[in-house]
Parts: C-alpha cells; structure tokens; sequence
C-alpha cells in the first residue's frame, strides 16, 4: 500500500504539474493543491489545483492517478488553463491525447469532468495498463 | 458499500467540495497550500491528534465547514 504522499515523488507523467507548479511559484500566483484518496487501499486518487487572483479562482485543474507498478500515474486530467477548458488522456509513454471542450463556467466545467471520472475511470485506467503492457 | 461505490462517492464529494470553494473563494484563500482532503461524517467527534500538518478536514453535511 503507497503511503500518502504529497510530493511529486514519481512517474514522468506527474512532471507536469511539478513544472507549472513551480511556474506559477516563481510569479508568485497563489496556488493551493490538494489529494484526495479515493479508496480504502488507497491506489486511486484526484489531485486537484487551484489558481486564485484577486481573491477569485481563475484556474482549476483536476487530475486522476493511479497507483500502477508500483509507481503514481497519471491517467487523465481536465484543465481550464487560459480561459479554455480541455481534457488530456494520458498514455505511459507520455503522449496525450488533447480535446477541447466547451464551457462557460467553472462550475460547468466542474461538473463535466466529474461527471467524466465517475463514468470512465475505469476505462482509462484499464486502456492505460493495456498500453502499459504493449 | 462496494469500492467501486465508495470511489464514486468520493469523486462526488470532492467536486461537491471544489463547487463550494468556486462560490465561496474566501474559504480556498484560507486553505494550505499543499495538503490531502479527508471528509468526515457530521456526527464525527474531532481529535486534536487528527488535525493533522497537512491534512484538511472537512465535515460533510449540507454544505463544508472547515474543521482544521
């Protein structure tokens, strides 16, 4: 069972948040970033981050991992970065698949995407391993 | 409750929680910066040992309060 960890402590496919993470700590942007286990074992968890300014949430990103190998994965993430919301699945040799989505809202954009995890978590994950294993 | 039922009861609740931040921006502002989100039943009596460095929780009624 991993141990609960909130530093990215491995995977290539977790870079992406430490790299834009460290971005926006370089221009002092107030970021706050949480987990949220999703299971008794905890192998699946939501990474989740908020961009603030001016006292407002500008930015959301959301981020299912899971625990495979013996190692974090990432499997798909939903961004609102630059006023545009899309999903990216992530493959174990770090390609992604990109779509644009269209939102009005945060809220809205909440909604899809949990409404996206909940339906197809296990999809993603089991078309991850499939890759894993070609 | 199955995993699988308790997995999508938590994706519930943690959209539900960034939803409640979305409208009450304030409440994030106050947040760490880094830490892991554990909800707890409203009845849940609070130990001072579980308010943790780096953990957040947060009671689950209608709606979030902020525990520690």
């Amino acid at each position: 069972m991993p141990k609960s960890q909130l530093n990215f402590e491995v995977g290539i496919n977790l870079n992406y948040f430490s790299y834009e993470k460290n971005y926006l700590l370089h221009l002092r942007m107030p970021i706050k970033e949480f987990l949220k286990y999703l299971d008794n074992n905890r192998l699946e968890r939501l990474r989740i981050r908020l961009k603030l300014e001016k006292g407002e949430i500008i930015e959301l990103v959301y981020q299912y991992e899971s625990f495979i190998n013996d190692k974090w994965n990432a499997i798909v993430r939903y961004d609102t970065a630059h006023g545009f919301f899309h999903r990216d699945v992530i493959y174990p040799n770090g390609d992604q698949e990109k779509y644009s989505i269209e939102m009005d809202s945060l809220k809205v954009a909440a909604s899809f995407a949990e409404q996206d995890i909940k339906d197809r978590w296990e999809f993603y994950k089991n078309r991850y391993i499939k890759k894993l294993k070609k | 409750m199955t995993n699988k039922e308790k997995i999508n009861r938590n994706i519930g609740l943690t959209f539900d929680f960034v939803k409640f931040l979305i409208d009450n921006p304030e409440k994030a502002e106050n947040l760490p910066n880094d830490f892991e989100l554990e909800f707890i039943e409203k009845d849940f009596k609070v130990d001072a040992e579980l308010i943790g460095k780096r953990k957040k929780l947060v009671k689950v009624r209608n709606s979030f309060e902020m525990i520690g």
